[in-house]
C-alpha cells in the first residue's frame, strides 16, 4: 500500500492525540507525507478525543475518506465520533479486550488487546508501527524524544510499553502494509503555525490578539517566538483592542498582525474601516469556523467569505487572500504583509479550522517568500508633506512618527490630502477614488490563483480555500483525461477577474464548490464574472464536516455521466450538497 | 533637525477648533501647548491619539503626530503605538462618553497594564457632539436630551475607577485653571507608567453657560498632608459631594510599566543571544 490512515480514539488521558502526534512526527522524519487531524468532545479536560493520521508515500492534499486502522481505547468514546470517523470496510481494529464493539463494526477484523497502564497509547503505537510497515526505529525515537524531559522511570515505562506493543504484534497477521522509500525528512506544522511563521518571516514584530477557537495557536506561537525576535505579543481585553493595538503599532511603523475567528472579525469590522480610510497597514488572519454567532467553534466552514470581503460600513477597500493548505497559509500571510505594507491597506488572510488546526508535512525549502516593505516619506516629499497625496497608484508615502517634518493627523473622519477632516462631497469622492485605485494595482500585481486538472476543460470547477485539496485528489482519481479543470482563486478581493472569466468562457459547464449553506462564494463571484446561463451548478453544503475527496468525486462523476446523456438545452439545475 | 526649546505657540496648527465659544476644551488645549513646550517634547516624537467626540478633535490642533480614531478606541491604538515605538511620547485624549462608556473596557485594561502613556479625559458630564445626551459622568437626576425625566442612573468618578483599575498615577484638574492643569499634564506625561488625568472641562452649550463660573469656587487643591502613594488616602478625594472639586495628584505609585515587563520577557525568552534565525524556529517542527 502506498498510503494508510490510522485513527486513535479514547478518553482524555488515554493519549489518543499524543499517539497521533508521535506517529505523525516519526513518519514526517522518515520523509513520508502526513496529514493529521484531531477532534475533541466539548469537555475542557478529560473528555473523549480522537486523532486521525493519514500517511502516504506520495503527496496528499486532504484528509482521507475513511480510516484503515483504528485503535479504540473505549467504544463508549468512539460512539461520540460516530459521524466523523468513517471506518473502511476492510479496516483493522484494535480495541481493549472485553470492551464490546458496536454491532455495525462487527464484520471488520477486530483484535482485542490488553492495553496496560498509563502508557497504553505507546503500546498501540508500537503495535501499529511493527504491523503496518511504519518506521519502527523512528517511532521509538519519537517516543523517547517526547518523554525526554521526564524522569528516567517515566521514560523506561514508556519504552517498556513500546516493547510490549511489538510483542503483541508478533502474534497478529495483517495484509495491509505501508511500502515506501525513505527520503529527506519533512517538517510537520499546522496551518496556524504556518501563518504565525509566515508573519515572523514577513517581518511582523507586533501581534495583538484575543484567544478564540480555532485561531488561538497563532497567539500562542507568537507568544513564544516574538519576544525572542525582540518583538511584542499582546493579549488584549477583546478583539476591538486587538485590532486597535495593531493599527496603533503599524501607525508607529512596525509590521503588525492580529488573528481571530468569525465572532472576533465581527467585532473588528469598525476598525477594519478605520485602517482602510486612514490607510494603515494591518494584517488580520481570520480562521473560519461554523457560524453564525458562536456556531460550531471547533469545526470548519466557508461562511465568513462575504463578511470578509464586505465587513465594515461605508465604501471600504480591503484585500482578502485565501489559503487552501498549510503551505499556502505561510505564503498567504507573507503576501498579506507585502500587500498591506506596500499598498497601506488592511488585508485579511482567510483560512479555516480544517487547515489551521491540521498538522501537515511541509518542506523547509517551501517556506521562502520575498518580503516587501512600506514606502515611507523621505525628505523631498517632506518638504511640502501631504500624507494622503493623491497619486496615480493611490499610495502616498507614509511618514512614521519620529520623522521630523512629517507631522500629520491621521483620521477616521474623511480627510483631505493633508489629513484634515473634510465633509465635502468633492474631497470624499476624490479620496474614495484614491483608496479604491489601490485595488487596481493589487489586482494587477497579485493575480493569485491556482489552476489544475485538464488544461482545456469541458467541466470547469471553481472552488477556494479548504475545498481545493479534496478537489485535487478527486480529479487525480478520476484521471487527467476526464476533461475536468479547476480554477481556485487565492486572491478573493480583488478577484483575478480576467483569468477567471477566461476560464469560465473556455468551459462547457461550470461547477462551483463550497462549504456555505447560502452559497456565499457563488453569490460573490456573480458580482464579478458572467456564467454561462444554462450550464452552471453549485455543490454546496454547511460546514461542520470537511469536504471529502470521495464526496466531490461522486458529484463530478455524476456530472460527467449526465453530460453524456442530457439534451444540450436542459434547464438550469442547482445541486444541493448532501451530508454523507 | 531639532528646534527645541519650543514655545506654546510652536505647537499650534492652523486648523481652527470646532468647539463652541467658552468651551473648557480651549483651556485644555492651551494647557497641552504649554505642557509640551515646558517639557520640550519634540513635535515629531510626540503622538496624540483620540477617540470621537468634541474633545477628540484636539489632536488636529496640535503640531505633533496625531490620530483621531474611533469612538472609544483611543487607548488600544495608543497602547500599540507606544509598545511599537517606545521613544515616543504617547498621549491619549478624549471625552467622558468616549473613555468611560463605549471605551470603558479599554480604560480598565490600559490602567492595569500600566502602559506608559498619559491619558487625559475632558470630562464635561455630557455627550456634546451628539447634542446633549446623558454620559456616565452625568449626575443622577439631571435632565438631558436623553433623560427627559431626570437621569435614572448614578454617575461614576473616573478617578475612582482609575485607582481601582491599577493606574499608577491619577490626577484631577479643572480646565479653567490653565496653570494648574499644565503642571498636572507635565507630571502625567513624565510619569513612568499609565497616568490618568481627569480634567473637568465644562460644556457651556449643554450643561449651562455658567458652568465655568459655578465650578471655579469649588476648586481646591488636595490637602497638604495627603500621602499620594496611599490608595486609601487617595480614595478620600473620589466621589466627592457636588460642592467640592479637589484637584491635584490623587494617587501616584510607580511600578514597572508594560514595556518594562515586555523587555524583561524578551530577555527571559532569549537571554543575551541574537534573535533566532528561521532555522532555529523551524527546528520546532522537525
Amino acid at each position: 500500500m502506498n498510503e494508510l490512515t490510522f485513527a486513535f480514539v479514547g478518553a482524555g488521558g488515554d493519549g489518543a492525540v499524543a499517539a497521533g502526534d508521535i506517529i505523525a512526527g516519526a513518519c514526517a522524519r522518515e520523509g513520508l507525507h502526513v496529514i493529521k487531524t484531531e477532534a475533541y468532545g466539548p469537555q475542557i479536560r478529560g473528555g473523549e478525543s480522537s486523532a486521525v493520521v493519514r500517511v502516504s508515500s506520495a503527496p496528499i492534499h486532504a484528509q482521507a475518506d475513511c480510516v484503515d486502522v483504528l485503535v479504540v481505547f473505549s467504544w463508549a468514546d468512539f460512539a461520540r465520533f460516530e459521524n466523523e470517523l468513517v471506518v473502511a470496510p476492510d479496516a483493522v481494529i484494535f480495541c481493549e479486550a472485553g470492551d464490546e464493539p458496536p454491532a455495525e463494526l462487527s464484520n471488520r477484523t477486530i483484535h482485542p488487546i490488553t492495553f496496560k497502564g498509563a502508557a497504553k497509547n505507546v503500546t498501540a503505537i508500537a503495535l501499529l508501527a511493527s504491523l503496518f510497515g511504519l518506521p519502527l526505529e523512528a517511532t521509538r525515537d519519537a517516543v523517547a524524544a517526547r518523554f525526554a524531559k521526564k524522569k528516567q522511570a517515566v521514560i523506561d515505562a514508556n519504552l517498556a510499553a513500546f516493547d510490549l506493543g511489538i510483542a503483541e504484534g508478533e502474534t497478529i497477521e495483517v495484509t495491509k502494509k505501508l511500502t515506501y522509500e525513505r527520503s529527506a525528512p519533512h517538517l510537520i506544522m499546522s496551518g496556524n503555525e504556518a501563518s504565525a511563521f509566515g508573519a515572523i518571516h514577513a517581518g511582523c514584530r507586533f501581534f495583538a490578539g484575543y484567544p478564540i477557537t480555532p485561531s488561538t495557536e497563532i497567539l500562542q506561537f507568537l507568544a513564544v517566538w516574538l519576544p525572542k525576535m525582540r518583538g511584542t505579543t499582546l493579549q488584549t481585553e477583546d478583539e476591538l483592542a486587538a485590532i486597535g493595538a495593531v493599527i496603533g503599532a503599524s501607525f508607529a511603523g512596525v509590521k503588525s498582525m492580529t488573528a481571530t475567528s468569525g465572532p472576533g472579525l465581527s467585532l473588528m469590522a469598525e476598525m477594519l474601516g478605520l485602517a482602510s480610510i486612514a490607510e494603515i497597514p494591518a494584517v488580520i488572519v481570520n480562521v473560519q469556523r461554523g457560524g453564525p454567532s458562536t456556531g460550531i467553534p471547533t469545526k470548519s466552514e466557508q461562511s465568513d467569505l462575504l463578511h470578509s470581503v464586505f465587513a465594515s460600513h461605508g465604501d471600504t477597500p480591503r484585500v482578502v487572500i485565501a489559503c487552501s493548505d498549510v503551505e499556502e497559509s505561510f505564503h498567504a500571510t507573507v503576501d498579506a504583509f507585502n500587500i498591506s505594507e506596500e499598498f497601506q491597506i488592511p488585508v485579511i488572510v482567510l483560512t479555516d479550522q480544517s487547515i489551521a488546526q491540521r498538522r501537515e508535512t511541509i518542506d523547509a525549502g517551501a517556506l521562502e517568500h520575498v518580503v516587501r516593505d512600506r514606502a515611507t516619506a523621505t525628505p523631498p516629499a517632506l518638504a511640502d508633506y501631504h500624507r494622503y497625496l493623491d497619486t496615480d497608484s493611490g499610495v502616498s508615502p507614509m511618514a512614521l512618527p519620529s520623522t521630523p517634518g512629517g507631522m500629520y493627523q491621521t483620521n477616521g473622519l474623511e480627510h483631505d490630502t493633508q489629513g484634515r477632516p473634510s465633509a465635502t462631497f468633492v474631497v470624499h469622492e476624490q479620496m474614495n477614488a484614491k483608496r479604491y485605485r489601490k485595488l487596481d494595482g493589487i489586482a494587477e500585481r497579485y493575480p493569485l490563483y491556482r489552476r489544475f486538472g485538464s488544461a482545456s476543460p469541458r467541466l470547469g470547477v471553481i472552488c477556494w480555500g479548504s475545498t481545493v485539496g479534496p478537489l485535487r485528489e478527486a480529479i487525480e482519481r478520476i484521471g487527467d483525461d476526464s476533461g475536468i479543470g479547476v480554477f481556485a482563486p487565492q486572491m478573493i478581493m480583488p478577484l483575478p477577474q480576467a483569468p477567471l472569466q477566461e476560464f469560465i468562457d473556455s468551459c462547457d459547464e461550470i461547477l462551483i464548490v463550497e462549504l456555505s449553506y447560502s452559497a456565499q462564494f457563488e453569490r460573490y463571484l456573480r458580482g464579478f464574472v458572467d456564467f454561462p446561463r444554462k450550464r452552471t451548478s453549485v455543490y454546496k453544503r454547511s460546514g461542520g464536516k470537511s469536504l471529502t475527496a470521495a464526496e466531490i468525486e461522486s458529484e463530478l462523476r455524476r456530472l460527467l455521466v449526465r453530460n453524456e446523456t442530457r439534451r444540450p438545452d436542459s434547464p438550469v439545475r442547482r445541486f444541493e450538497g448532501v451530508m454523507s | 533637525m531639532t528646534h527645541a526649546p519650543y514655545t506654546a505657540q510652536d505647537y499650534k496648527t492652523d486648523l481652527k477648533p470646532v468647539w463652541c465659544p467658552g468651551c473648557g476644551d480651549f483651556a485644555v488645549l492651551n494647557s497641552v501647548y504649554r505642557a509640551l513646550a515646558d517639557l520640550k517634547c519634540e513635535p515629531h516624537d510626540t503622538v496624540i491619539v483620540s477617540g470621537i467626540g468634541c474633545s477628540s478633535r484636539l489632536p488636529g490642533y496640535v503640531e505633533t503626530y496625531g490620530f483621531n480614531s474611533l469612538h472609544g478606541r483611543a487607548l488600544p491604538i495608543a497602547t500599540g503605538a507606544k509598545l511599537a515605538a517606545p521613544n515616543l511620547h504617547v498621549i491619549a485624549v478624549g471625552g467622558d462618553g468616549d473613555g468611560l462608556a463605549i471605551g470603558g473596557n479599554h480604560f480598565m485594561h490600559a490602567a492595569r497594564r500600566n502602559v506608559d502613556i498619559a491619558y487625559f479625559i475632558m470630562d464635561n458630564e455630557i455627550y456634546g457632539l451628539t447634542k446633549g445626551q446623558a454620559a456616565p459622568t452625568t449626575p443622577h437626576g439631571d435632565k438631558t436630551k436623553s433623560t427627559t425625566y431626570g437621569n435614572p442612573e448614578i454617575s461614576i468618578d473616573p478617578c475612582a475607577q482609575a485607582i481601582s483599575f491599577g493606574a499608577s498615577w491619577v490626577g484631577r484638574a479643572f480646565a479653567g485653571d490653565v496653570k494648574g492643569t499644565t503642571e498636572l499634564m507635565k507630571e502625567a506625561i513624565t510619569h513612568h507608567g499609565f497616568a490618568f488625568l481627569n480634567i473637568i472641562s465644562p460644556c457651556v452649550t449643554w450643561r449651562g453657560d455658567d458652568q465655568m463660573k459655578l465650578l471655579r469656587p469649588l476648586v481646591r487643591p488636595v490637602s497638604l498632608d495627603h500621602d499620594r502613594t496611599d490608595r486609601e488616602s487617595a480614595m478620600r478625594f473620589v466621589n466627592e459631594p457636588a460642592d467640592r472639586l479637589t484637584v491635584g495628584v490623587l494617587y501616584s505609585a510607580p511600578r514597572a510599566s508594560l514595556l518594562d515587563e515586555i523587555i524583561d520577557i524578551r530577555e527571559r525568552a532569549s537571554g543575551v543571544s541574537m534573535p533566532p534565525g528561521r532555522g532555529e524556529i523551524l527546528q520546532a517542527f522537525a
